[in-house]
């Protein structure tokens, strides 16, 4: 068995196979399908400070090999995690990353210190790149000074990695992403949902009641990459691979580029099991060739 | 823990036209299934494709176990691209299957007359409701109750046009009334299937009726108006679009009374499709 283990900024993980935020709603909804205790991390569904009824359906609409979204971030708000959620989550062995979400500097602060106190949370997520609330995370993740000003923030009420989810919808990811490390966070995940819209010519109006929402799935995945990529030049932290990822050679594309983790999003809509596939595949693809550790397959671009 | 999950995959032993864009599409499954119950539904999609990426929410049609496995069948409308490449496949195919899913119908108690009211593809579940309530009827140890006997069930099916009224093959082998109407009357009454049993409700005991209900969302709503004065149990199965089919996505919230917050969002997948329809909100 090769050695898999690598490190999120601190944060030591058996695997790089981690689930991304919103696509493995608080880990037990997955707990018939998988042991999840095979995983490298799970990062549950963004907590806000309050409970969040999310959009007005219709909230999805598949377009071409993907989906676009406006949940709304729809979760049950940071103190029902902590008291409804993490006592299962505690009883896993594997790390939980929880990922958080605020309407203003002040919340992801807040946020960030009640989970810090919670026993079981292993790093945070900040999310300062949600497109789809308007009152959300689009401000912070769209310029530099917002997003390091989060950041500053959660790292002065937390002792936890940080991770920070950077948006791709922004002219310069690779600048924003300079800026967030300079601040103080320990790693990156890059790409959250890239901001599409859908018509229904019948009708003549958006297939999203929300009217735009955030596009995941194989479509976006050469968009991920090519920002990975970017990203990996210029920074000095781990970045973790997400975007459009089925398989076991979607994950090693991103491996290759540089990417020290990846998650693993839509397709756990599509087969609940897909993280443990993309984990096989990925110790078959080393077995194969000889690999005995990952990190002589992180970034090995040759161009 | 919640019940082992059927996850795997399926043979098309056959998908036939028929109706204009309706099918029936009979799988064999990789391994035995035998707690599939009317009302729950399958995510189906063809394997191996990125094109269309989602599963399809199916609602069951009819479950058999044959001497080469159990046979799950579903009867489906192509709306879009993802039923309509489902429609492409031919026996031999190869399915991804994941079910069965969500809350079944539930067999009311103390109702002797039960009313079956679908509207256009809304029959597939129903239909299925209407076999499972005639072959239990037949094994003593299940009809529990002192009125299952005696017990009566009337489908009412609905649809623009007779070529769209689908089922019917199947609904009349179980059924002893079956009703029917059309839009524009070219079968049975002319008017919905929900002002057809409008008229017909004025003569019957209410105090008997179970009601159960599958159908266009404009139908259910009409549907829960007609019966707000009454003390009628009904029970509907809903759809909405999803992704996952298992309470991850939250693509398929509708909205439900809520006891301390007035209203919340449900998951149709988890917390449904079958739901009482005094709990449904209207926007």
């Amino acid at each position: 068995m090769p050695d898999l283990s690598v490190d999120i900024g601190g944060l030591k993980l058996k695997n790089p196979i981690m689930t991304a935020s919103g696509t493995f709603g608080y880990g037990e909804e997955y707990a018939s399908f998988i042991n999840l205790n095979d995983l490298g991390a799970i990062i549950v569904k963004g907590l806000s400070l309050k409970p969040r009824m999310g959009n007005p359906p219709p909230r999805i609409i598949e377009t071409a090999s993907g989906m676009l979204n406006a949940i709304g971030l729809q979760n049950v708000g940071v103190q029902a995690f902590i008291e409804k959620k993490m006592p299962y989550l505690r009883t896993l062995e594997v790390p939980v990353i929880a990922n958080i979400l605020g309407e203003n500097a002040e919340e992801y602060q807040q946020i960030a210190e009640l989970l810090s106190r919670a026993p079981g949370v292993a790093a945070l997520e900040v999310n300062i790149s949600c497109p789809n609330v308007s009152k959300g995370g689009i401000a912070f993740g769209a310029n530099p000074e917002s997003a390091m000003d989060v950041v500053r923030r959660v790292k002065s009420v937390t002792d936890l990695p940080v991770i920070v989810k950077l948006s791709p919808n922004v002219t310069d990811i690779a600048m924003i992403a300079e800026g967030v490390e300079s601040a103080g966070a320990n790693a990156l995940s890059l790409i959250n949902t890239i901001t599409g819209m859908s018509v229904d010519i019948e009708r003549r109006i958006p297939h999203l009641k929300n009217i735009t929402g955030g596009l995941s799935g194989p479509a976006i995945k050469p968009i991920a990459l090519r920002m990975v990529w970017q990203v990996v030049n210029r920074v000095r932290i781990p970045v973790i691979g997400v975007g459009g990822i089925m398989d076991a050679t979607d994950a090693l594309e991103f491996l290759i580029v540089g990417a020290t983790a990846v998650q693993i999003g839509t397709a756990n809509f599509i087969n609940p099991q897909s993280t443990i596939h993309v984990l096989n595949g990925l110790v078959a693809y080393m077995e194969k060739r000889h690999i005995r550790d990952i990190h002589e397959l992180i970034g090995t671009l040759t161009c | 823990m919640k019940k082992k999950l059927n996850l795997g995959s399926g043979c098309v032993i056959e998908n036939v036209n028929v109706a204009k864009d309706h099918f029936v599409m009979s799988l064999l499954l990789a391994s035995t299934c035998d707690d599939a119950l009317p009302g729950q539904f399958v995510m189906v999609r063809k394997q191996g494709v990125k094109d269309p990426l989602l599963s399809r929410p199916l609602s069951l049609y009819g479950v058999y176990q044959t001497e080469a496995g159990t046979v799950l069948e579903f009867l489906y409308r192509v709306v879009g691209k993802g039923t309509w490449a489902l429609s492409r496949l031919t026996g031999g195919d190869q399915v991804d299957i994941l079910g069965p899913l969500g809350k079944p119908f539930d067999v009311m108690p103390n109702r002797n007359h039960l009313i079956l009211l679908a509207g256009g593809i809304g029959a597939a579940p129903l239909a299925f409701f209407a076999e499972y309530l005639a072959k239990n009827l037949d094994r003593p140890e299940e009809s529990n109750q002192d009125a299952s006997s005696s017990r009566k069930v009337s489908f009412y099916l609905g649809a623009t046009t007779a070529d769209a009224l689908v089922g019917l093959g199947k609904i009349e082998r179980f059924c002893a009334e079956i009703r029917i109407s059309t839009d524009d009357g070219s079968a049975g009454f002319t008017g919905t299937v929900t002002e057809l049993l409008q008229k017909d409700l004025i003569g019957l005991d209410h105090r008997n009726l179970g009601l159960y209900s599958c159908g266009p969302a404009p139908m259910i709503r009409s549907l829960s108006r007609l019966i707000e004065p009454f003390a009628i149990p009904c029970q509907v199965s809903m759809e909405e679009r999803m992704a996952c089919g298992i309470g991850a996505c939250l693509g398929c919230s509708i909205k439900v009374r809520d006891a301390s917050l007035g209203w919340a969002y449900c998951q149709v997948c988890t917390e449904g499709p079958v739901f009482d329809i005094r709990e449904l909100l209207w926007e």
